[in-house]
């Protein structure tokens, strides 16, 4: 359990890091945070059934795969919606921009994020430059004397 | 250095961390995703001077003792534009209608984020939540094997 001091430290350092790697997203992809942030929660929610436990991600992930598509589980607009707190409308037309824009596949039973496959050499980029954020990160919160 | 497999387990841990606390942000808030990224840009940079002045920050680390905003230092829209790496003229937007909806302060050399004095009992809540969620995305990075 975390003191106050502690909770606060953790905000602060926390807020700088989402900052930045919400920056090198906008930077990177030319799109909108609304955008990412639905299109990140799709992508999440395809893969979290698998994510939960480290024994079936890691059949995958320590032979440097993907997750492959045919085990990924769609997810419905609505679901995003609830899961975000977002307006159902806003969602809709959001999701309906990222499908025309290639980003996002509608298939039976929900969505699909398929970012991955237009451009995986600028998901490689961020996936390392988001580790180098998140690394700089727990080495500021132990500089700063919380324990991690 | 991490290796590829470590990458992935860290890049979509962190990324089920941020839709999180920014869904938590959402529903506390009501705020849309780019208003809330706009305050908490100037927020970070309202105190990012203060980082490592523990000696002046040590009164002020209860998340319910906010710092007097004589000690937080003024950013103005466009630095903020660059940093979110958002066009100009959203953040200019985005920025008056936080200051009507009194987010934002306007002073002389730019902007000040005061969302905890509009409600303290808030910040102090997603403060608690916030650490919350990062040790669960501690927690699971290691049963997912990586070194922290």
């Amino acid at each position: 359990m975390d003191d106050a001091t502690n909770i606060r430290k953790i905000a602060r350092l926390t807020a700088e890091y989402m900052i930045s790697m919400v920056g090198l997203l906008t930077q990177a992809s030319g799109m909108d945070p609304t955008d990412i942030l639905i299109l990140n929660a799709v992508s999440a929610a395809n893969v979290a059934h698998i994510i939960d436990d480290p024994d079936k991600v890691n059949v995958y992930w320590s032979q440097g795969q993907t997750i492959p598509f045919e085990v990924r589980r769609p997810i419905t607009s609505l679901a995003i919606s609830e899961s975000l707190g977002l307006p159902r409308e806003t969602c809709r037309r959001r999701i309906k921009g990222l499908v025309e824009k290639g980003l996002l596949a509608r298939q039976p039973g929900g969505l699909m994020a398929v970012h991955e496959l237009t451009d995986p050499g600028q998901l490689a980029e961020m996936y390392t430059a988001n580790v180098q954020l998140f690394r700089r990160l727990v080495r500021k919160l132990r500089k700063h004397g919380v324990e991690v | 250095m991490d290796d590829p497999a470590h990458l992935r387990t860290i890049s979509r841990l962190t990324s089920d961390y941020l839709i999180g606390l920014v869904a938590e942000m959402i529903r506390e808030t009501g705020l849309d995703p780019v208003d809330m990224l706009v305050l908490n840009a100037i927020g970070a940079a309202n105190v990012a001077h203060l980082r490592d002045r523990q000696d002046l920050t040590a009164d002020y680390q209860a998340p319910d003792a906010p710092l007097p905003l004589e000690m937080k230092r003024p950013i103005t829209s466009l630095a903020i534009a660059e940093s979110l790496g958002l066009p100009r003229e959203t953040v200019r937007r985005r920025v008056a209608g936080l200051v009507k909806a009194g987010q934002l302060m306007r002073q002389k050399g730019g902007l000040i984020a005061t969302p905890e004095l509009q409600n303290p009992e808030r910040t102090v809540a997603l403060a608690f939540s916030n650490a919350q969620l990062f040790r669960r995305m501690i927690r699971q990075m290691r049963q997912h094997g990586v070194e922290i």
